[in-house]
């Protein structure tokens, strides 16, 4: 047997040693490194732009389930047949719960100002430019819950049992959600938009972030949206003493295939949809009621619609600038002109309303052809108000929330109808179908209760 | 650490104490080995079995050896040859003349490398797997992968996704499809490159570890097995030799035709059918102008008046005379020819050992246009410095490069909802080639912009003539390696690895290219006779470089030591660092000319109105990407074997990794992964007296490996994108990934119980494995509540239970000169998913196996259907279950029970293996291999009218759709329904009608060589072969579906079989 010697031990021991050391020093700093320079978690304020001037993500992710459902539009059978399940579903107001992306994009939006706003509290920075960022976070969060609760909601009524949608007020994906309330949901939509508007800039020169105006703008929507008159004229003001800038459609080319172009002087915050199949131009034929309704001198009659070979208008007056169907989802001044006109009519501040939406007219037709209103009394007046609102917003996401929103007063609520394979379908004021099922997979992992 | 290495001591110490050698009179005996062609035979080791007493031949194949009186059993064994055992005693007449004959695969003698160090694997206590060079050169092909499948044991190759092959060792272990592949150990280190950049022709063997015992020494990557490629090195005192390999493979056009194709006449007349009902309408007035269908075009031209319906009638009959399959075969394809030559030059002196190797690989592939070169450069050298320290280096150069130039083949031209259709026309009538409207209606394109734009038809032939799209791929690894013998039982090693491989691809979009004439229309504005756009005329050049580095140092002890004849002790310790770094970088420029290799400026900072404003006012395409991904890896490790008397092996590893991925606490990340082992050489005991069985073995092993998917986190992960991609003109960030923060590495623990025996004086031998594999903590998708912003999240969630048997039983069916030898593998394979703690809805599931999905007490692969119930007789409308009755209400089948769903099986075969045998005669050699698939299922591909009406391919079962009652007793195809119905549609397609058993034989290749004996007098040609080689067979002995398709196929294009000549030769 051969022995083993002390010098040996030891001969392996230095070597083993060696071999340990080596290793274990370099280790820690060693595994610190990230393992991929563009991957990485969010730590510095510059992420925070970063996320904040994705536009995929914060700007285009709205929900177009409620412009294929609502009346600016009508589709010919063949049409009609050659669209998938879920937009046939949406055309003809049916219930159904597989609706995917107008339910769950928004929701990943929600997410996104979620974890800026949880991450701002973690890193250091310039307060002031972390109270900015929290703003625009918190904008994002309200804008997108304002337009899910327009599909997911019931009406806003001042009643409290009704069901809202699930508010998201945390990053963390552990945490399960709840449908709160109606009245809770918009009372979170105006607590972020309210702080946000505080410490967001005035400036206008990123028409894709949020900015006051913006704020002030969609607050004026959402208190519209809650029937609080006071509030909405208050804040269409506040909205337009920052910028009330409009297009004048004199100058626009009418024939051009796109004539409105994106970030243009009236967009104070661009946003828009994906594009819904239904609504593509080759498709979505405009009522022909609604086209009949623009007289020959309103420039809007050229610059919105196209005439199609069989005779048939579609729609280019686009204000995301785009040449596809995508809705236009932001915030831009002509809404808030006409936000604040409906306001102060209904206020009892009928010179307001008149100088409003005379001013907002006096853009849209050839120079020198506008007749300026002139009533005084708040019916008739309320009446022209809400028929230029009809012609100056459509697609561009309100349409949905005005049906909902006049469907609830006496004399201005509608039946709508869709005739297809030659059956007709019918849309009553008061139908639970002005409220979208919620996507089945929120009822089946979180069990969320499904709307009626 | 440090106790392990008293530990380690301790047991040293402890199996030093042996048994005293009992007197007896001995004297020595003397013998001499020769292999059956009369040889003598070098290097045979002999030994009495009883004593123990051993020695080896020497270069007369000459030995002596101590006898102890009265008798003894002598074993001779030699690598390559059957062991022979003889019976010594006192009347045994001296000298002893020993023939050992020729071995085919032989388990025995044989040594496997781990790729941390090389073992016997008599000693083994895992299971190894090992193919040789012998079998490795009997294939002909220009990649390692297609050299072992089917030839390895445990080894299934899943196919069914033509680009992206998976390799599964003994099942899956995972549920994360980038993290499924064994790991791929190219001499000691991990080859982080392209498996396919390997040249076979340098590779000496391949061992393929299965178990814990054999993996575990890799740690955390070693969860589905590793495979050691070895690459060719001078052996000691070897003359100067040299190799010449040298191969033409040719293979015919494939058969388009074989493609279940829906026919031309069968096309138009559903198109036509489509343009009645109004499908083609808002395509007319679609403002993007898509491309239509040219019967469409020609009806509504008919139906506007624009020409008469005789006119169209004419149209419509002149599409019906081709079949595009005619001009795709005639312009698009070609017979592939793949060349293949390798020389290799090896030799050793008194210090140094060495072998330069260099080949050269061109494939023209069947598509014009596609053709792959390969260069590839080595040289291995050891030097002994002194007797006690020894130097390696290794460098390999490689160099590929490909061209793909074909605008694509068959059934490559999908765009959005638009294709090539059966009638369309590739060349026009004088023979120029022919505009297809897949992109834009040609309407359109003759119009627009009055002439005034550049040519907007896409041609795909004249792509074919203007592609310019190269892949360099330029592979460099050196090796330096230090062995220092520290005493006679301790070796010292340092290794040293440095891997780069850079890859460059150019695509040059020519003036010519569609690519840049449609770029530059888009960007167009006419006004009056100018145009100007936003993008430079001339070409446009994208070029991505991807540089990878990769460094790793490896110190390393190890102990060898026999002592008293009784107990041998072998053992590693040491530890490793590993980085590797990608650089990603793909930059585009524009008004490229590559003759001054001069570019042009373009504005990607502000929005330019596109040509019609098609769409609308759009930033100049940003497309620059430079990115930087580092994983690094800090690894220590140990293990030992310790036998006794040549009769019992324990075994014992542990390691423990850390790695940069998971970027927490260095704590968290480490994990400790340990396998243990043990053998029993049966046949060595006195007391096994069998005597047909001369070698009987048995093994056990248990361990843990792990496994991990790079491309994991535990923290919130965010993304930065550059400017080009996003919609206004600012860099911005994305979230990959919500928090994670218990993420885990998957852990796989694997029992391995195993046998090897040699019967029948080695006509039978082989090994059985049995084996036990759970995987637990594995990473898994699950689907999230959309309302909590995030689809789905990853996490440590699932298990996975498998077992199975690995069979490999090589017989010598008949010797002399005639000789047959068989190779028998047989692999059985079973797993299931045993825990998910994120189950996916499963109401209305179907699936197809073709990908990793998780329920419960299923296998990831299973498919699953609706239950059929037939045609309704009066509408042809596929029939379903809802509550056990007949229906038609698709929406109501849509959410059946998954209880309810019919389970066929799994998509991938848990039986399969291969037959081989080997017939040799004087110099003629030949091999055939049968591969064999059993009890697995495939679906049988449907025409589904929702897509088929929405522009996508069709197959020929839409002829046999049930047109009117009585129908239904002919065929199962459903009624076709306009509108379509997608639910109806899916029902149909995922119904069990349309599952069928993929259980097969087939005859995959065969290869025939004949050894030149005229040759072997000429000067210095030791040996010389011919060969012919047949592969790619595709041959179906037995099938057991009765719909006439092959399950590996479908309704694809048959690939065609390819025939090999060559010569191999050695000179000396």
């Amino acid at each position: 047997m051969k022995t083993i010697t002390k010098s040996t031990i030891h001969a392996a021991m230095v070597c083993t040693g060696i071999v340990l050391l080596f290793s274990i020093i370099s280790c820690k700093k060693y595994l610190e490194e990230k393992p991929d320079l563009s991957i990485a978690t969010p730590s510095t304020m510059s992420d925070i732009e970063g996320i904040l001037n994705n536009y995929n993500f914060m700007n285009a992710r709205y929900p177009s389930a409620s412009e294929v459902s609502a009346d600016n539009f009508y589709l010919l059978t063949a049409d009609f047949n050659a669209l998938n399940d879920r937009q046939r579903n949406f055309y003809l107001r049916q219930k159904f719960d597989d609706i995917g992306g107008d339910y769950s994009a928004l929701y990943t939006t929600i997410e996104y100002a979620n974890i800026i706003l949880e991450t701002l509290e973690k890193i250091s920075g310039d307060e002031t430019q972390k109270a900015q960022y929290r703003a625009e976070a918190r904008f994002v969060r309200a804008s997108c819950h304002y337009a899910l609760a327009q599909l997911f909601a019931a009406p806003y009524n001042n009643n409290d049992s009704a069901l809202g949608i699930a508010l998201r007020l945390t990053a963390n994906i552990n945490e399960r959600p709840t449908r709160a309330t109606v009245n809770e949901t918009y009372q979170a939509i105006l607590d972020d938009l309210q702080a946000a508007a505080k410490a967001l800039p005035s400036s206008l020169a990123l028409r894709f972030r949020p900015n006051r105006a913006a704020a002030f703008g969609l607050l004026s929507r959402v208190f519209l949206t809650m029937q609080n008159f006071e509030q909405a004229e208050k804040y269409a003001d506040s909205c337009l003493s920052i910028s009330g800038t409009l297009l004048d459609y004199n100058n626009l080319n009418a024939n051009a295939t796109v004539p409105i172009a994106q970030f243009n002087e009236e967009i104070l915050y661009d946003a828009r949809s994906s594009p819904p199949a239904a609504l593509a131009t080759s498709r979505a034929k405009i009522d022909t009621l609604l086209y009949a309704s623009y007289q020959s001198n309103d420039l809007r009659q050229t610059v919105y619609f196209r005439t199609n070979t069989n005779g048939s208008r579609s729609f280019k007056g686009n204000y995301t600038g785009l040449n596809n169907a995508s809705i236009f989802s932001g915030v831009a001044t002509d809404e808030v002109y006409l936000n604040g006109a409906e306001a102060a009519v209904r206020n009892g501040h009928q010179a307001k309303a008149l100088s409003l939406i005379n001013a907002l007219m006096a853009k849209r037709w050839k120079t020198g052809t506008f007749q300026p209103y002139q009533t005084t009394d708040a019916a008739t007046l309320l009446t022209e108000i809400l028929k230029e609102r009809r012609k100056e917003l459509l697609f561009r996401s309100l349409r949905w929330a005005d049906l909902r929103r006049l469907n609830q007063e006496a004399g201005r609520s509608q039946v709508l109808t869709r005739e297809i394979n030659g059956q007709t379908y019918t849309l009553e004021p008061q139908s639970p179908r002005y409220v979208f099922a919620i996507d089945r997979a929120a009822v089946e992992i979180s069990g969320l209760p499904q709307n009626p | 650490m440090k106790t392990l290495y008293r530990h380690f001591l301790y047991i040293l110490l402890a199996l030093s104490i042996t048994l005293p050698a009992a007197a007896q009179s001995y004297y020595k005996i003397y013998g001499r080995v020769y292999s059956d062609d009369g040889k003598p035979l070098e290097g045979a080791s002999v030994r009495f079995l009883q004593h123990g007493t051993s020695a080896s031949t020497d270069s007369t194949g000459e030995f002596g050896i101590l006898f102890y009186e009265p008798a003894d059993s002598l074993k001779i064994t030699h690598i390559g040859y059957r062991p022979l055992v003889v019976k010594v005693d006192a009347k045994t007449k001296i000298p002893l003349r020993l023939t050992l004959e020729l071995s085919v695969n032989d388990l025995k003698e044989v040594v496997v490398s781990s790729g941390y160090q090389e073992l016997p694997k008599e000693r083994a206590t895992g299971s190894f797997y090992k193919l040789d060079n012998k079998i490795l050169s009997q294939r002909v092909t220009p990649d390692i992968i297609s050299r072992i499948e089917g030839l390895t044991s445990g080894l299934l190759i899943d196919r069914r996704e033509p680009n992206q092959t998976s390799i599964q060792l003994r099942g899956v272990a995972t549920l994360t499809g980038a993290a499924s592949a064994p790991l791929v150990v190219l001499d000691n280190f991990p080859y982080p490159g392209d498996i396919a950049n390997i040249n076979p022709n340098d590779v000496e063997s391949i061992t393929v570890l299965k178990d814990a015992a054999a993996t575990s020494i890799w740690g955390a990557r070693a969860g589905n097995g590793v495979i050691v490629i070895t690459t060719k090195k001078a052996r000691n005192g070897q003359p100067l030799t040299v190799n010449f390999n040298g191969n033409v493979t040719l293979s015919s056009k494939p058969d388009l035709f074989s493609a279940n194709q829906l026919s031309v006449n069968s096309t138009i007349d559903l198109q036509r059918q489509l343009f009645a009902k109004g499908n083609y309408d808002a395509l007319f007035d679609d403002f993007s102008h898509p491309g239509i269908p040219a019967v469409a075009e020609i009806l509504q031209q008919v139906k506007s008046g624009a020409i008469s319906s005789a006119q169209g009638e004419k149209q419509l009959n002149a599409l019906r005379q081709h079949d595009l399959r005619e001009d795709m075969d005639r312009y698009l394809y070609r017979p592939a020819v793949v060349q293949q030559y390798a020389l290799n030059l090896s030799g050793s002196g008194k210090q140094v050992k060495y072998l330069l190797s260099t080949g050269y690989d061109r494939n023209a592939s069947n598509l014009k246009g596609n053709t792959n070169d390969r260069i590839t450069l080595r040289s291995n050298t050891t030097v002994d410095l002194t007797k006690k320290w020894q130097l390696q280096t290794d460098v390999l150069l490689t160099r590929t490069t490909g061209q793909t130039n074909s605008p694509g083949g068959y059934g490559a031209y999908n765009f959005g909802s638009n294709n090539l259709y059966p009638y369309t026309r590739l060349v026009n009538a004088d023979g120029s080639p022919a505009a297809v409207d897949l992109f834009f209606r040609g309407f359109y394109t003759d119009t627009a912009g009055n002439g005034k734009l550049q040519d907007w038809k896409y041609r795909p032939l004249q792509e074919l003539a203007n592609n310019d799209n190269t892949q360099k791929r330029t592979d460099v690894l050196v090796n330096l390696g230090s062995t220092y013998k520290v005493r006679s039982w301790l070796t010292a090693d340092v290794k040293y690895q440095y891997q780069s491989a850079f890859n460059n691809n150019r695509l040059f979009f020519n003036s010519q290219s569609y690519y840049t004439r449609d770029l530059i229309n888009r960007y167009s504005q006419v006004i009056g006779n100018t145009v100007t756009s936003a993008i430079p005329s001339g070409g446009i050049l994208r070029t991505t470089d991807v540089e990878t580095r990769a460094q790793s140092v490896r110190a390393q002890l190890n102990v060898n030591q026999s002592w008293n004849d009784r107990n041998e002790f072998s053992g590693i310790i040491g530890s490793e660092i590993r980085e590797a770094v990608d650089d990603l970088n793909i930059r585009t420029v524009y008004g490229f000319d590559p003759a001054t290799q001069v570019s042009s400026p373009v504005d990607h900072t502000r929005p330019y109105p596109t040509f019609d404003s098609m769409y609308g006012n759009s930033y100049v395409p940003y497309e620059t990407v430079i990115n930087r991904l580092t994983n690094r890896f800090v690894s220590v490790y140990a293990n030992a074997a310790y036998t006794y008397n040549r009769k019992y092996t324990l075994s014992g590893s542990i390691r423990r990794d850390a790695s940069n991925i998971f970027g927490t606490t260095t704590n968290q990340k480490w994990v400790p992964l340990w396998s243990g082992g043990m053998k029993w050489q049966l046949s060595e005991e006195p007391f096994f007296k069998v005597d047909w069985l001369s070698q009987l073995s048995l093994r056990a092993s248990y361990g843990v490996s792990g496994n991990l998917d790079p491309t994991q986190s535990a923290l919130t992960r965010i993304q930065y994108y550059s400017a080009g991609q996003n919609v206004v003109p600012y860099s911005f960030v994305g979230i990959n990934a919500p928090p994670n923060p218990d993420l885990r590495w998957e852990q796989v623990k694997t029992l391995n119980i195993g046998t090897d025996f040699s019967m029948l004086n080695g006509r039978l031998s082989g090994s059985i494995d049995y084996y036990t594999k759970r995987s637990t903590d594995l990473i898994n998708s699950v689907s999230l509540d959309p309302t909590v912003g995030f689809g789905i999240a990853d996490r440590n969630s699932a298990s996975i239970a498998g077992h199975g048997l690995d069979l490999v039983l090589n017989t010598m069916n008949l010797t002399g000169p005639f000789r047959w030898n068989s190779m028998l593998l047989f692999n059985y394979v079973q797993y299931k998913v045993t825990k998910n703690l994120n189950p996916p809805t499963t109401n209305g599931l179907t699936l197809d196996g073709t990908f990793l999905f998780p329920v419960l007490d299923m296998n990831p692969y299973e498919i699953i259907s609706y239950r059929w119930a037939g045609l309704d007789p009066k509408t042809g409308d596929p029939l379903g279950y809802v509550n056990g009755q007949p229906s038609n209400d698709y929406n109501a089948i849509s959410t059946t029970p998954i209880e309810q769903q019919v389970r066929s099986g799994s998509a991938l075969p848990p039986f399969f293996g291969t037959l081989r045998n080997v017939f040799t005669w004087r110099g003629f050699t030949l091999s055939a291999n049968i591969l064999y698939q059993f009890h697995y299922y495939f679906r049988v591909p449907t025409t589904n009218y929702t897509d088929l009406v929405a522009g996508r391919p069709g197959y020929t079962d839409f002829d046999q759709r049930w047109m009117e009652p009585g129908d239904e007793t002919r065929t199962n195809v459903p009624s076709l329904t306009y509108p379509t119905n997608a639910r109806r549609d899916k029902f149909y397609q995922k119904s069990e009608i349309n599952v069928a058993p993929a259980d097969h034989i087939r005859l995959n290749d065969m290869y025939a060589g004949w050894k030149l004996p005229a040759l072997r007098h000429i000067g210095g040609i030791k040996n010389a072969e011919v060969f012919f080689y047949a592969n790619q067979l595709n041959l179906i002995l037995w099938k057991k579906n009765d719909r006439g398709i092959d399950p590996l196929i479908g309704y694809g294009v048959k690939p065609p079989a390819t025939y090999s000549i060559g010569i191999k030769a050695t000179l000396q």
